[in-house]
């Protein structure tokens, strides 16, 4: 292995370099700009904005979710944090922590109301609470002080702050400056951990990533808390920087800012949100901007929104990391070094349990029937696939074979029979709890993670043995750091299995289709199955990868795991299956060995049609 | 009694509000399964363009044709604006479309503040009286000719639709677009142009429900965003997509607030809070809505 | 002789980075029957996709189609329609909330300039003429109707277009053996009256032998091409199909 030809920093050193050039601009700024009060003032707003607009990210950028109610989280945060805290006599302090508290507690039940719906309709349940604000302002006049807000009466006595100078003004801004460092180490740890993984696998595919072991609805939900909570945080400084706490600035137009500096920054990225909420908030800080368009603001948005979205989807950020990736490809390819392939001798796969053949066997279907409204899609079908088999399962287009792979990984719930996964009834069993059983799967049409590394992918795979909770990885402590290199050494390994090493660090979109086909193999293989589902691992691709597919079954097969396999690629099934089952109308209506499939009379008329009419 | 009539009078007369923008949104959605998020800021712009209408010297009469056809083209402007750049999108699973259409409201908002204003306004009443009669009070609760318009031309409207929608080429030619795109433009039909247009009629919809109920609720900026988000909440109860359900539920939520303003003096303030909750309700019981077609699962 | 009605010249067509057809080429001659056979996933239906313009999202196209003398890769599917090429999609497609009648109906959208009421109506009822089971569910929504009257309708539909080129993509797809046999005799009775089709079929046998010629597709490539009865014997057709040489 040779190395690239060009000085490598300690990784330590290349990840503080963002961080702390940020560190220096704000230092700078208190001590530049900042000896004028109004944009001191402008650089609180400028901070905590940015801490927004990373808790938001969280859910909007790297869980998909689009919410156009968090400013309300804002407005929750100064009434909990600066107005109601210290009433109760404990220190002002303690306002910061509660308001977090409260906003997670809050965005957790909003999030378990609307969480199981769909897209936009979620979006729409964000609306809706952000315009409740205005009656709960009526409802509850004396705790929420009407349309015109509460004062904060004991405010937090930020002058005592390093670099404050005694000077409260100061203070703020170093309170605040502090609040989005620990932010941004929060979403970086969070980010960069199997919590951050999780979230992008639910943004790209929620079916992939709840086949993959992740608990989908849950996972949303810390998704929302974290967020809320983050932004009920800086809504207590907001209110410290005003002294008051007023519901208005809860509205759709605010919440909708923050996802706008994020989409114009880059959704999805950790320096994107800073730098939208720095641009956009010194941008209307600029005279002339304040001379000319301090009234229409919310058209500035607008444009900016109309604009930004369709010419650059994925923001400032996402254009430069295009930028970056298309360098460090180049690099790679100069420095390109020959892979040295992992064989089957050298590697043996992670299998969950010891499987023996005088155990229960690996699947057993019984009675299994699925209707879609009157349509019948699969009937009646048995199926017991033995420890260590490959069944194969074949039959004409929409005679039902996906819709039981669906069945049997727990996508679609089963009208009637019974699902028996290693002996264990698992007929209502969800995706993920099956994926723990130790049902993996892969998809026909590809369900990868296209904007995740190949790495990230089979990471995600390893979900559920990755045991690292959404607290070890949000503080990085030493158990989810050696969690993760273990969980990183196992994936690099499988990467070398299916011969994609050289590709880890690319994104898995990027590769050659032929190569999603064996990443998702890969991906699969991480949950260390004792039952792989592959549906249609052959289509699509050339006979040279065919034959690699076959070895690669060969391998899977040797080393005790039970594999499903629907293909139409008759020369691959007949080589490598052990029994094959052929449906037909969502009927069983032959089983056996490939030679006594191929030459059964009912198989060969659905196939080629009936015999007869030709003569 | 007193208080059964002012249900029925605020139910029909805001419900049939409700029922046209919430039209507006079903159409929309029919057609490109996407939620125009500007159809609320088209009653601002009817509103205020009739307004100025008006204060140029011109009759009422003239001003609601010209508001209408304004809101049309808004409508237009949103999809050639918020929809067309994206190209082909999916969106079930994208965001995009939901900050463009909300960025285009907020820039038809803006814009309307800066060439007309934005303090409430008063347009005059389209019908001050019929063959005479100019309003009297039943149990005490003042109808008003106007009032009778509103609910006449709501009816009107929807029945035209109705028959539009299910005897005419351009009809079918809707209808198929919200059933099967791709097997619609099979027939020849040109899909964008069909949801062009109904981003088009749904702007007019707007428009002239905003005009017609100005002498009601007056001409003010939060007529966009309550009634805007009301008569969403009315096509998601109806099931969006489901015309016949957005009239439904423009006249159960018209109802409802009557209701409330009725047996409660601060019913008006708390009515975002109830109609939040009945969403919700609708949403976890029902997510298809009362009309909408059940959810077919797919293989 | 004059130019075949639709020249398909090295067609290729990808899913993203997935390749699905490779430079596929042939013809269809005005009052031909044609038939492009292969088994599930060698293309067949992405062939009839790219000539119709019926894209799906993130699929491109190259090559050249020429229908009618005239250049139509590349455009939308509602263009193809306007010129007569009509396109039965793969599972029918009927649009499920509307009636028989509207569905039969808005099969003549590309005529609605052209035709008055009267012809129209002319139309409609020699449609239930040929399909009586239609005339009986006339009021119905289609998705109601049973898989076969499905099918009847789709086609039904696209002859109320006047098709110059009638394409049907799996028209035995999903359908009980005895309704199999029905739709092909349908189809046989289309070609006898003179129709242009190009068929596309996974049920080789019935295919082959109502075809004038035909197309044996496998993995995106046309392995083999000629009269339906040459074809009928040719090896590569059982190879495609159940992977054994026999």
């Amino acid at each position: 292995m040779s190395l690239p030809t060009r000085i490598h920093l300690p990784s330590w050193a290349t990840r503080a370099i963002a961080p702390a050039s940020l560190f220096l601009f704000l230092f700078w700024y208190l001590n530049g700009p900042g000896a004028q009060r109004s944009w001191l003032d402008l650089g609180v707003e400028a901070t905590y904005l940015a801490a927004i607009a990373l808790g938001v990210n969280l859910l909007t950028g790297y869980t998909g979710l689009l919410s156009l109610g968090h400013a309300g989280f804002f407005v929750v945060g100064g009434y909990v944090g600066a107005v109601w805290a210290p009433a109760w006599g404990v220190s002002p302090w303690f306002g910061l922590p509660a308001a977090f508290v409260a906003g997670a507690a809050m965005g957790a039940l909003l999030a378990l109301l609307c969480c199981h719906l769909r897209g936009f309709y979620l979006t729409v349940v964000t609306l809706a609470f952000g315009s409740l604000l205005p009656a709960l302002v009526v409802v509850l006049k004396s705790a929420l002080g009407g349309t015109s807000g509460r004062n904060v009466t004991k405010p937090i006595d930020v002058s005592i702050l390093p670099f404050a100078n005694g000077d409260s003004y100061r203070g703020l801004f170093v309170l605040s400056t502090i609040v989005l460092f620990a932010t941004l180490w929060l979403c970086r740890n969070l980010v960069h951990s199997r919590w951050g993984r999780a979230s992008m696998a639910i943004r790209e595919s929620e079916l992939a990533a709840s086949s993959s072991g992740v608990e989908t609805y849950l996972h949303k939900v810390s998704a929302f808390a974290l967020s809320a909570g983050i932004v009920s945080v800086a809504g207590v400084i907001a209110a410290e920087r005003f002294l008051l706490v007023s519901p208005s600035a809860g509205g759709q137009d605010q919440s909708f800012r923050y996802v706008i500096m994020i989409a114009l920054g880059g959704l999805g990225t950790l320096a994107g949100p800073i730098i939208g909420a720095f641009t956009l908030t010194f941008g209307f800080g600029l005279t002339w901007v304040q001379e000319h368009l301090v009234n229409q603001q919310n058209l500035v948005f607008g444009l900016l929104g109309l604009v930004g979205v369709a010419l650059a989807p994925e923001g400032t950020m996402g254009n430069v990391n295009k930028v970056l990736a298309k360098l460090r490809h180049r690099q790679r390819k100069d420095a390109s070094s020959p892979v040295t392939a992992v064989t089957a001798a050298a590697y043996t796969l992670p299998v969950r349990a010891a499987l023996t053949a005088s155990g229960p066997p690996a699947l057993e279907l019984s009675a299994v029937t699925k209707r879609f409204g009157g349509v019948v899609a699969v009937n009646d079908v048995d199926l017991i696939v033995e420890p260590g088999e490959v069944h194969g399962l074949i039959g004409p287009n929409g005679s039902g074979k996906t819709t039981l792979l669906n069945m049997i990984s727990g996508i679609t719930p089963v009208t009637s029979g019974r699902v028996m996964v290693m002996g264990h009834d698992d007929t209502h069993a969800s995706a993920p709890k099956r994926c723990g059983r130790g049902v993996s799967r892969t998809f026909q049409n590809l369900q990868l993670w296209k904007k995740m590394t190949v790495r990230d992918n089979v990471l995600v795979g390893c979900h559920r043995n990755l045991r690292v909770n959404t607290f070890q990885a949000a503080f990085g402590t030493h158990g989810a750091h050696k969690a993760e290199r273990a969980a990183v050494q196992r994936s690099d390994e499988l990467l070398a299995l299916v011969g994609l090493s050289a590709r880890a660090d690319d994104l898995a979109g990027a590769l050659p289709f032929a190569e999603q086909r064996r990443l998702e193999i890969a991906r699969a293989l991480a949950a260390s199955p004792s039952l792989l589902l592959l549906d249609e691992p052959a289509a699509g691709l050339h006979p040279s990868d065919v034959h690699r597919l076959l070895d690669l079954i060969g391998t899977i097969k040797a080393s005790g795991v039970s594999v499903i396999l629907v293909e139409h690629h008759m020369e691959l099934l007949m080589a490598v299956s052990d029994v094959i089952t052929v449906l037909e109308f969502g009927s069983v209506i032959a089983e056996g060995t490939p030679a006594e499939v191929q030459n059964n009379p009912a198989v060969v008329a659905a196939y080629l049609g009936v015999e007869e009419d030709v003569a | 009694m007193t208080d059964l009539v002012q249900i029925f009078v605020y139910g029909l007369t805001v419900g049939s509000v409700l029922a046209l923008v919430a039209l507006g949104y079903s159409l929309v959605f029919a057609t490109s399964r996407v939620v125009n998020f500007a159809q609320g800021s088209m009653l601002v712009v009817g509103g205020f363009v009739a307004f100025a209408v008006v204060r140029a010297g011109a009759p009422i009469w003239l001003a609601l044709p010209i508001a209408t056809a304004i809101g049309a083209l808004v409508g237009v402007a949103v999809h050639l604006t918020a929809i067309r750049p994206l190209g082909k999108f999916d969106p079930a699973s994208s965001v995009g479309w939901i900050l463009t259409t909300f960025s285009a409201s907020l820039v038809a908002l803006d814009l309307i503040k800066m060439t007309v204003g934005a303090e409430p306004r008063t347009i005059p009443s389209l019908l001050n009286s019929i063959g005479g009669w100019k309003g009297s009070t039943i149990s005490g609760i003042p109808v008003s000719p106007n009032d009778l318009l509103i609910v006449a031309s709501a009816l009107a409207l929807m029945v035209v639709g109705e028959i539009v929608q299910t005897r005419t080429m351009g009809g079918r030619a809707l209808r198929a677009v919200s059933q099967d795109p791709a097997a619609a433009s099979l027939m020849g039909i040109n899909t964008n142009r069909v949801v062009m247009t109904s981003f088009a009629v749904a702007g007019a919809l707007g428009a002239f429900a905003a005009v017609l109920l100005a002498p009601r609720l007056f001409v003010k900026f939060d007529n966009g965003l309550l009634l805007g988000i009301q008569a969403f909440v009315a096509a998601v109860i109806g099931g969006l997509g489901s015309t016949r359900g957005a009239v439904l539920g423009g006249y159960v939520l018209g109802f409802v607030g009557g209701i409330l303003r009725v047996t409660s003096s601060s019913g008006g303030q708390i009515e975002p809070l109830v109609i939040f909750v009945v969403f919700l309700l609708v949403l976890v019981v029902r997510p298809n809505g009362l009309l909408g077609a059940p959810v077919i699962e797919k293989a | 002789m004059t130019e075949p009605l639709l020249v398909v010249d090295n067609l290729s067509a990808a899913y993203g980075p997935a390749e699905a057809l490779h430079g596929v080429s042939l013809n269809v001659d005005c009052g031909e029957v044609v038939t492009l056979i292969g088994s599930n996933g060698a293309g067949k239906t992405t062939t009839l996709r790219s000539i119709t313009g019926l894209l799906e999202r993130g699929m491109t196209v190259s090559g050249r189609v020429v229908f009618d003398g005239r250049d139509i890769t590349g455009l939308p599917a509602e263009k193809v329609a306007r010129m007569g090429l009509i396109h039965v999609p793969e599972g029918r497609r009927v649009f499920p909330a509307a009636s028989v009648e509207d569905n039969l109906l808005l099969g003549s959208y590309r005529l609605r300039r052209r035709e008055n009421n009267a012809a129209r109506r002319a139309r409609v009822d020699s449609i239930y003429d040929r399909f009586p089971v239609l005339s009986e569910r006339r009021g119905q929504y289609a998705g109601l109707l049973s898989g076969g009257e499905q099918q009847q309708l789709a086609i039904g539909r696209a002859l109320m277009a006047e098709p110059r080129l009638l394409v049907l993509d799996e028209p035995s797809l999903g359908l009980a053996p005895l309704l199999v046999a029905a739709m092909f005799k349908i189809v046989a009775e289309l070609a006898a009256a003179g129709t242009t089709i190009l068929l596309v079929e996974q049920m080789a046998r019935q295919a082959l032998a109502i075809a004038d010629r035909a197309y044996v597709l496998d993995g995106g490539r046309i392995v083999r091409g000629g009269p339906s009865a040459e074809v009928a014997n040719a090896a590569e057709v059982k190879t495609a199909y159940l992977g054994v040489a026999s």
